[in-house]
């Protein structure tokens, strides 16, 4: 009798190690790249440049043989461009998600509480707009810009103001389509009381149904912040030196030692966001699907 | 107030609509219109003079470039897709139990489809830099190879495209397909397991069947997102782009409208490549429709 518990015990215990040994292989797949970009914005210049292999001194490997800060020095304090990249991406950023959220919330509200001719129309349309692939909009976009520039005198080719109508035109069709939807589950009866306490639509709207629909609206910030964080092919083609986001800005640095450390400097905000909001983070990339 | 009450959802709906037409729809058209214009360096100043003409879409196929990229992206998401969903697949049916610091470990593993695309390719790309990267010192170390490979120039540079691409979007597919295993009742499972069914059949006739939906999803999402890569090429082969080895749709059409300057062309590439992903489309919403899988 006592045997056989023990074996079970065992057996229990084998189980459980063989478990975690899986995930930690699991977990090693996903790690190991991160390790190598920490480790590597450690390495000082001339390991990165001249670590060779068969030498003795110094053959390429995932710890440096000596550690620096120099790298983040000179990112963060010496070489202007990142910290222009940085400041640029984040009025890009915060640009897109003011003004996706500004009309994303009113055209939701209108779709969900208002009947009006065309309104499954607009909606199929804007369902179609979020799968035309963003590669189409290139081209229409920079002509649309030059000719403003040139012709118009408007400022769109490689200002910011350009960059941000770019990132709103992928983030506002989700944007409309996932608050339409949160809108349409919050009973109509608190617009009602809003109404007959004196409110106008605008005030019940920005009153009651706004602070209500909180996790929508973060889960739509996050989103349109990360998208325009992240996003490269535009950015590449719509920026001048001087207006460079962080997505094409990083990959200039003269040094992989220098991308490498900032790629850890980049990376950080978006992980301090995602710890932070990971629910909100989660619904909102999972739901954007396709862009 | 009352009077013009007829008119306040016009106000809310406005401004998005008028954003929606100036951004969406009017590019849209106008992209198709231009290809329909030969558009190059000696008329751009003044392209709104010159004729319609198909010609670009004919220049397409006459294009060797053209084909090689259609070669290409069909390889690579040929491979990247199945692998991808075989070893999301996998880590989904691993974790999908109860066990300590579970959500330690669901967040490593959205790690990298959290973190932005330059951050995730620049590492890749370091990693397999031929003189100084980790891969090629590994394979070396354990003797697979005896002389550093030069991964990222010739032909065998989509493969760390490919390894890249798998690495981050198995983030993706781990995510959905574990909500997806997650929404399977356990009653079923225990039904099963008193039936006699063992673990094979337990995936063959429950798992696998339930999980359907949820993996059409996936996987169209996924080769819709496949067909227009283009962050892992630039960040991985520079901005000057891949070798025709490597070159994609997406690639080209920035390359053919930035340094070969033939806008026109790349136009009616983008049109095309409109086209294709129209056609995925259509089936994903038919797929969906008909099974009413919800991915958000």
């Amino acid at each position: 009798m006592v045997k056989k518990s023990n074996i079970h015990k065992i057996k229990k215990i084998l189980l459980w190690t063989l478990f975690w040994l899986g995930l930690f292989i699991i977990l090693l797949f996903f790690i190991i790249p991160y390790f190598t970009m920490l480790m590597g914005s450690f390495k000082p210049v001339e390991e990165f440049m001249f670590a060779t292999f068969g030498s003795k001194e110094s053959p390429p490997s995932f710890l440096p043989h000596r550690f620096t800060f120099q790298n983040y020095a000179i990112v963060l304090f010496f070489s202007g461009a990142a910290i222009k990249c940085f400041v640029n991406s984040l009025k890009v950023s915060i640009g897109t998600t003011i003004l996706t959220l500004s009309f994303g919330i009113l055209a939701a509200y209108g779709l969900s509480r208002f009947y009006f001719k065309f309104k499954s129309t607009y909606k199929i349309a804007l369902f179609f707009t979020q799968m035309v692939p963003s590669v189409s909009f290139l081209l229409p976009f920079y002509i649309i810009y030059y000719v403003a520039n040139k012709h118009l005198h408007i400022p769109l080719k490689e200002t910011h103001i350009g960059l941000i109508l770019t990132y709103t035109s992928f983030s506002l069709p989700f944007a409309v389509l996932m608050l339409t939807k949160f809108f349409n589950s919050i009973p109509r009866d608190y617009d009602d009381q809003a109404l007959i306490d004196g409110c106008s639509r605008f005030t019940a709207l920005f009153k009651i149904i706004v602070p209500v629909s909180m996790p929508a609206i973060y889960t739509i910030g996050i989103y349109s912040f990360l998208i325009s964080w992240n996003e490269i092919l535009f950015a590449s083609v719509l920026t001048s030196r001087n207006t460079r986001t962080v997505s094409v800005g990083l990959l200039e640095l003269q040094n992989p030692a220098y991308i490498m450390a900032g790629c850890v400097l980049s990376a950080i905000p978006i992980l301090i966001i995602f710890s932070y909001y990971r629910k909100y983070c989660i619904s909102g990339m999972t739901g954007s699907g396709l862009k | 107030m009352i009077k013009n009450k007829k008119s306040i959802p016009y106000y809310f709906i406005i401004p998005a609509l008028l954003i929606t037409v100036l951004v969406h729809y009017f590019p849209i058209f106008w992209g198709i219109f231009l290809s329909f214009k030969k558009i190059d360096m000696k008329n751009f100043s003044k392209f709104m003079n010159a004729p319609l003409t198909i010609s670009n879409f004919i220049d397409i196929f006459k294009q060797e470039t053209y084909l090689l990229a259609i070669r290409n992206i069909l390889l690579f998401v040929a491979i990247t897709i199945p692998v991808t969903y075989i070893i999301s697949l996998f880590i989904a049916l691993y974790i999908n139990r109860k066990f300590a610091f579970k959500s330690i470990i669901i967040w490593i593993i959205l790690l990298p489809y959290i973190t932005p695309d330059t951050v995730v390719y620049s590492m890749f790309r370091y990693m397999f830099t031929t003189y100084t990267g980790i891969v090629n010192q590994m394979l070396l170390v354990l003797r697979i190879i005896d002389k550093p490979l030069f991964w990222l120039k010739g032909a065998s540079q989509i493969w760390p495209i490919i390894i890249a691409t798998i690495w981050k979007s198995t983030s993706f597919g781990t995510l959905i397909l574990l909500a997806g295993l997650e929404n399977i009742p356990d009653y079923i499972y225990e039904a099963s397991r008193i039936d006699g069914a063992n673990i094979w059949y337990r995936f063959k006739y429950i798992t696998w069947p339930l999980l359907k939906p949820v993996s059409y999803t996936l996987l169209l999402v996924s080769i819709i997102w496949n067909f227009y890569a283009f962050n892992q090429f630039y960040v991985l082969l520079g901005p000057f782009g891949p070798d025709h080895y490597a070159i994609v749709p997406t690639v080209l059409i920035r390359q053919t409208a930035f340094f070969g300057f033939n806008i026109g062309l790349a136009s009616a590439m983008s049109t095309l490549l409109l086209i294709v992903v129209l056609i995925f489309t259509t089936i994903y919403f038919k797929v969906q429709q008909k099974q009413e899988a919800e991915i958000w």
